[in-house]
């Protein structure tokens, strides 16, 4: 309170002696950053203070970020390379026919099924995931009669038309940004046991989103994995 | 910032070196996220996500150092975040039932991860309070290292709007954190 009785709370910010005007240069020198904490008026010091606090503050990024982005950047600078440079295999039409968002959560659904898009590209992944990250990523395809990896643990524990089931039900909830569900199908997936906990509720939820979505060969796939998720 | 490394990693990058990437990443990401936090609160990740797959399709033909990187990263940002509230306002998300918090997916949550630093938290709640353009410009300023000029570009204002935006902003943000001020 002042000696006027008013308290400076309440009063307008013109009358704040302590903080400058508009147009002030320490102002700028804030935006420049050009000026230490210390350095400012008094009335700036706690905002400068505050200021540079956000700046050194550690923004983490959600656990997978990274390789999601460099899955997009794999695929995005080999995208718009020459033709002759495209890996054999890849998918250009169905990548250019991917919008951004699309692209952003096959990218991750590559990364996640697969533990990472690395192993997509290197040809790592179970069959029926290899096609997903195939037809999203342009990852190798799997030839015919090749011998199914077992680094996944969705397939490891599924059958292959299931895994593929729980793969479409996956990237069809991520690109619905159903978050919980999608991470419920990848869990669903993961482990056994984890079928008959409070998960399966919400994963054939999720699948049957995805059969609304699918054509008749993915539908197969599908029911299957549903199978999986039925009591 | 990268600094005088920024064109050499720039070109590997631009000739698909991964790591090169993932120094622009590193370098980039952080603060984009903390302005998409305000851009684009509830989907900062995901629309940061988008900028990087759109960064990644025009990255062979960007040209520019890197304070022109920076800008264009932003300006994509920017676009993303105006995208994503126009999806939102026309497709309201409506909550899922939710699970019990012991079955819930355990993954580290970026924003509670963003907010163990109560100094920033308490300046990114005072800027959230501001007026758009104003938290806009400041986060521009002082979190991306942009200049006047290129937030006036990115905003699409004149640089003498900016930077009076920028100054009210600021002195709001002064009343609200000094110890006369109106929050604590």
């Amino acid at each position: 309170v002042n000696p006027g009785g008013a308290c400076e709370g309440d009063m307008p910010i013109n009358a704040r002696g302590d903080i400058p005007r508009i147009g002030d240069p320490a102002f700028d020198a804030l935006l420049d950053r050009s000026l230490e904490p210390e350095g400012t008026p008094a009335g700036l010091r706690p905002l400068a203070e505050g200021l540079a606090a956000l700046e050194a503050a550690e923004l983490r990024s959600r656990p997978g970020a990274e390789a999601s982005a460099l899955a997009a950047f794999r695929s995005g600078v080999g995208r718009s390379a020459a033709p002759a440079r495209r890996r054999p295999g890849s998918h250009p039409v169905i990548a250019r026919l991917l919008t951004a968002r699309a692209a952003a959560a096959t990218a991750a659904a590559a990364v996640i099924l697969g533990g990472t898009a690395a192993a997509a590209m290197a040809d790592k992944l179970p069959a029926p995931a290899q096609k997903v990250a195939h037809d999203v990523i342009g990852a190798p395809s799997t030839p015919a009669g090749h011998p199914t990896h077992s680094a996944s643990p969705q397939a490891s524990s599924l059958p292959g038309h299931s895994a593929f089931g729980l793969c479409t039900a996956w990237a069809n909830a991520n690109a619905s940004r159903r978050r919980s569900q999608s991470q419920l199908v990848l869990r669903l997936g993961e482990a056994p046991g984890e079928r008959h906990g409070v998960v399966r509720p919400q994963a054939r939820q999720a699948i049957r989103r995805a059969l609304g979505r699918t054509g008749p060969p993915g539908r197969q796939a599908l029911h299957r994995a549903l199978a999986c998720a039925e009591p | 910032v990268i600094g005088a490394e920024f064109p050499a990693v720039l070109r590997a990058a631009q000739d698909g070196s991964d790591m090169a990437f993932s120094v622009l990443w590193r370098d980039c990401n952080p603060v984009l996220l903390r302005y998409l936090g305000v851009a684009a609160p509830n989907a900062a990740e995901d629309v940061a996500a988008e900028t990087w797959v759109q960064i990644c399709r025009g990255l062979r033909g960007f040209r520019g150092d890197e304070q022109a990187w920076r800008s264009w990263l932003f300006t994509v940002a920017r676009r993303r975040a105006i995208d994503e509230s126009r999806r939102r306002s026309r497709h309201p998300v409506s909550p899922l039932a939710e699970l019990p918090p012991e079955r819930e997916p355990r993954t580290a949550d970026a924003s509670v991860l963003a907010l163990e630093n109560l100094a920033a938290e308490a300046v990114v709640t005072a800027i959230r309070s501001l007026p758009p353009l104003q938290a806009e410009v400041i986060l521009l300023r002082v979190v991306a290292g942009l200049d006047n000029e290129a937030v006036a570009e990115i905003v699409r204002r004149s640089p003498g709007a900016v930077r009076v935006a920028a100054h009210r902003g600021l002195r709001r943000l002064a009343q609200t954190m000094s110890p006369a001020g109106v929050t604590r």
